[in-house]
């Protein structure tokens, strides 16, 4: 009895553990691929350029393209199989870890630029105060000019 | 002498907050992107890439073996990268099309889904080649349709069936479905604010009498 019992429970595991083999998206990958989907759509939030994401979009094709492959493999090629799936895995990781890489380096490329175009503002500020300013002074120094050379004359 | 100068620097404050207000304005409003409409773009060119001669010989009726080439092409306006499949269904004259205002799918048979990652303002281009390979009718009024795109060959048991034998009207139906991230799967057509918005299009064909 208790043999049994032993056997139907590696029987179960094994069957767990064998079953995510034969449905690449709808299991661990499939998570996976929506954390990278997250990943990328942050990237591109935070500001990567269209080349960054023509990049990520090609690697997730190629992902895709394996998935392909995958699926029209025969369910005998057991060893194809679980190599596809380690690549589909490899390709996942690597896809999220360059969607981070283009997070963070678009997320401080966005602050730089950000802070140089209000630093504009304020330098264009100071420019126009100055110039105002200039021109203002310039302006009643003629007022009082044209007043003095003005002549007084009786009606 | 000092007076005057702190005088002129009073003045001169309220107008460097002026400019000061006026510029960061103009430079948020050129940071900030706009907002643009959110949409798909899905359409079907003939074998040179225009928007004709979609049948070989310019007749509609396709005899088994007969490759005829296609040219999908999904362009993103979405704002963002789209990961889409693009589900292709093979429906006759009775099978209704995709619902535009219930925004749901055809119930047609899946012949095949084709996914994608496309970035945003980006243009994804499939060449469709497609055959029918063996076509036979059952009994109950369905098919089993052998279809060949691409290099890949494709079997539909339950297919639809004719609606007589002198005109075996078909038609392949292409739905738009693009990943919904909150829900962990894919939705057919996106979502635009609070509406659901669907792209698709079919094109027709007869199979030629005497290849049935």
């Amino acid at each position: 009895m208790i043999k049994i019992i032993l056997m139907l429970l590696i029987t179960g595991i094994g069957l767990m553990l064998v079953h995510p083999a034969f449905s690449p998206l709808q299991s661990a990958p499939q998570l996976q691929l929506n954390q990278v989907i997250r990943d990328m759509l942050k990237a591109e939030s935070a500001g990567a350029g269209p080349d960054e994401m023509a990049r990520l979009a090609s690697e997730m094709n190629s992902m895709i393209d394996l998935e392909g492959q995958l699926q029209n493999l025969n369910p005998q090629d057991s060893a194809k199989r679980s190599q596809l799936l380690g690549e589909i895995n490899a390709a996942l990781a690597r896809a999220d870890a360059d969607a981070n890489e283009a997070e963070i380096t678009a997320s401080q490329r966005t602050f730089a630029y950000r802070l140089f175009t209000y630093s504009l503002g304020v330098i264009g500020a100071v420019l126009a105060t100055i110039v105002s300013h200039f021109t203002l002074s310039q302006w009643r120094k003629l007022r009082v000019k044209r007043v003095l050379q003005s002549r007084i004359v009786p009606r | 002498m000092v007076k005057a100068k702190l005088h002129n620097l009073r003045r001169l404050i309220p107008l460097f907050l002026t400019f000061l207000i006026l510029f960061e304005a103009a430079a948020y409003t050129a940071i900030t992107p706009r907002p643009q409409e959110k949409f798909f773009e899905l359409y079907v060119l003939g074998p040179n890439k225009l928007a004709s001669s979609y049948y070989p010989h310019n007749s509609s009726f396709i005899t088994i073996g007969e490759p005829v080439t296609w040219y999908l092409e999904v362009h993103n306006e979405m704002g963002s990268i789209q990961f889409i499949d693009l589900r292709i269904k093979l429906g006759n004259e009775t099978i209704s099309p995709p619902n535009d205002t219930t925004a749901s799918p055809s119930p047609a048979p899946l012949v095949t889904e084709i996914k994608r990652f496309i970035p945003d303002n980006a243009t994804w281009e499939l060449p469709f080649i497609w055959q029918i390979l063996n076509f036979t009718t059952s009994s109950r009024g369905y098919s089993h349709v052998q279809f060949m795109i691409g290099n890949t060959t494709y079997s539909l048991e339950n297919a639809p069936g004719c609606s007589s034998h002198n005109s075996c009207k078909f038609r392949l139906i292409f739905e738009l479905w693009t990943w919904n991230i909150a829900s962990d799967s894919f939705q057919m057509g996106w979502g635009n604010g609070a509406q659901q918005e669907i792209a698709w299009l079919q094109l027709w064909f007869y199979l030629a009498p005497g290849a049935v």
